[in-house]
């Protein structure tokens, strides 16, 4: 977008990538480059392509759009903060009792691997095991989640929640507790989630409201029916 | 050879039994060479030297042209870029196998040389390439009339291969993936358009920084064969020119709508603009109205507009790219490249 906006000039663009980049200023901080120029990186949890840790920083930890955009990198941050440190501990999220049902209520099971909403690069079978399994090690733990693990027992590729991993083998849950799962998740048959921008601030929002309201289902369809994302520049 | 512990304590203390390796110490820093601005400068204009003559290369043209005249390769394939680097002159592969949508010498060809061109069409960068290498004073071929001959032959090529559709690269041969794209050009230009052409950027500007020279060199008022028609008079390179180009945008225009991810409709748009910057000089005919269709496709690419066909914005309140409407998974993807 700053690339339309210098070649263009359009006002509102201009404006408009002036706000992206003070937004993305929020995961990016400043180093030195191996000459010693100063230059920016990215906090590594942007990526989902790099995903090799994060900065740590607590102005990251403390940023609304982590907190907002990036449920698993939090999560481990969560969880080392209250492992290392144990006190202050991190501070009580309601909405976190909520989130894992979400990841449940997306699923869709079927013959093969089970799908799952789309999430950027991921595909229609990208499965969401990792903010799972750190939901779980932060102490939020319910059957749902374990029949969700349980369907996807048998992926081992799961980046940071391999069970074979030095992370997995502490976190994941064992077979044993795995073969205790529900043969369905105890949750009601349909949800319906609204978009940010019509919520109030304690992320509810009424049905109909949204500009964005449409079930996540339906955009998982569509999607699906134009061929993914094939062919695409990303 | 590994031992796994797990622990409640807030720092992990190995047992005495455990070998531990020596700490790692690190050695003084290297003293790096200095290096001044200008020495900076003057690497970077002969690497960038270096890469315009081995852009050369990458054409039928010139020397190459001449080889692949010994393989009977026609005469209006003349200035296809050769983007896989083995610029191999005659079709191979599925390209020579006996296919029936290859059935005619054009198509067969044709689609060899649209699949030289690489995938989405990287290989007109070059066209990019040359005209920096023509315009930049520092280059070997400043003001080299051999860089205009590249491009124009280059334009009259890819204007007998655009479809209707404003795209190059046609449906996959049988049984093959896009990397092995079908002919849409002349003489039965088709209407064939789907997913993003991303190279087509750099051809609109690279020919948009010397339309000023083709100008002056009389080169747009020559006649070319633009659609291997022989039922239709040639025509001028300008109006050659000014179609593909007006094809292009309406390509674009079409495009940024129909995506509804960030960094995809910015790319379309990028090309969009490129294309516009062209028409501005060389078709200003219809501005008024290209002016507003430019800016209220960019608008939408950008999150202002709500996406007429997935009626979602691409872009969150606080500027942040998105996919489908409601995944910023791309970060800076969307942003800025």
């Amino acid at each position: 977008m700053t690339e339309v906006a210098a070649l263009t000039r359009y006002p509102k663009i201009v404006q408009k990538a002036r706000l992206g980049m003070a937004s993305y200023a929020h995961f990016v901080y400043l180093s030195n480059d191996s000459e010693g120029y100063r230059t920016r990186r990215n906090a590594e949890w942007i990526s989902a392509r790099i995903m090799q840790g994060f900065s740590g920083l607590e102005r990251n930890f403390l940023s609304k759009y982590a907190a907002k955009e990036l449920v698993s990198q939090y999560l481990l941050f969560r969880l080392a903060w209250n492992q290392a440190l144990a006190t202050p501990a991190a501070p009580e999220i309601p909405m976190l009792d909520k989130v894992g049902d979400y990841f449940v209520n997306v699923s869709y099971l079927n013959s093969a691997r089970v799908m799952n909403l789309n999430f950027g690069d991921g595909g229609l079978t990208a499965d969401t095991t990792s903010p799972l399994v750190w939901l779980r090690a932060n102490g939020y733990s319910k059957s749902s989640h374990l029949w969700y693990l349980y369907q996807n027992k048998p992926e081992q590729h799961h980046r940071d929640s391999d069970r074979t991993s030095a992370m997995g083998l502490v976190f994941y849950p064992g077979d044993a507790e795995l073969a205790t799962s529900p043969v369905a998740p105890d949750l009601p048959p349909s949800a319906l989630y609204v978009s940010p921008s019509a919520t109030t601030s304690s992320g509810v929002g009424k049905a109909g409201e949204s500009d964005g309201d449409e079930r996540p289902e339906s955009r998982t369809r569509r999607r699906a029916e134009r061929g993914g994302a094939g062919g695409c520049a990303k | 050879m590994y031992r796994v512990y797990t622990h409640l304590d807030p720092f992990f203390e190995p047992p005495p039994q455990e070998t531990q390796g020596k700490p790692f110490a690190l050695g003084a820093p290297r003293v790096g060479k200095k290096v001044d601005v200008q020495q900076r400068l003057d690497h970077w204009r002969t690497q960038a030297n270096t890469g315009f003559r081995k852009a050369r290369e990458f054409q039928l043209f010139g020397e190459r042209w001449e080889a692949a005249k010994t393989k009977d390769v026609p005469e209006w394939a003349r200035g296809a870029l050769l983007g896989r680097g083995s610029g191999s002159f005659t079709p191979s592969g599925p390209s020579s196998e006996d296919i029936e949508v290859l059935n005619e010498d054009t198509k067969r060809w044709g689609s060899h040389y649209i699949r030289q061109a690489d995938s989405q069409m990287l290989a007109l960068r070059y066209i990019e390439v040359y005209a920096h290498a023509y315009c930049a004073e520092w280059s070997i071929y400043y003001r080299d009339n051999e860089m205009l001959e590249r491009i124009v032959a280059a334009f009259d090529f890819y204007s007998r291969a655009q479809g209707n559709s404003g795209r190059f690269m046609g449906p996959p041969l049988p049984g093959k993936d896009m990397n092995w794209p079908n002919w849409l050009g002349g003489p039965n230009r088709s209407n064939f358009s789907p997913g993003l052409e991303v190279g087509q950027r750099f051809f609109w500007d690279g020919v948009c920084m010397v339309l000023p020279y083709l100008e002056l060199g009389g080169f747009l008022e020559e006649s070319i064969d633009d659609d291997l028609d022989p039922g239709t008079p040639k025509v001028s390179r300008r109006e050659a020119y000014t179609r593909m180009v007006r094809r292009s945008f309406e390509l674009y225009f079409r495009q940024v709508a129909q995506c509804s991810i960030a960094n995809q409709m910015i790319h379309n748009v990028l090309a969009m603009n490129s294309a516009f910057q062209v028409i501005r000089i060389i078709d200003p005919t219809g501005s008024a109205e290209d002016v507003r269709r430019m800016e209220e496709i960019a608008e939408i690419a950008a999150g202002i507009g709500r996406n007429p066909v997935w009626q979602n914005y691409s872009y969150s309140p606080d500027g942040m790219p998105l996919e489908d409407g409601y995944d910023a998974n791309y970060g800076q993807g969307g942003l800025c490249s």
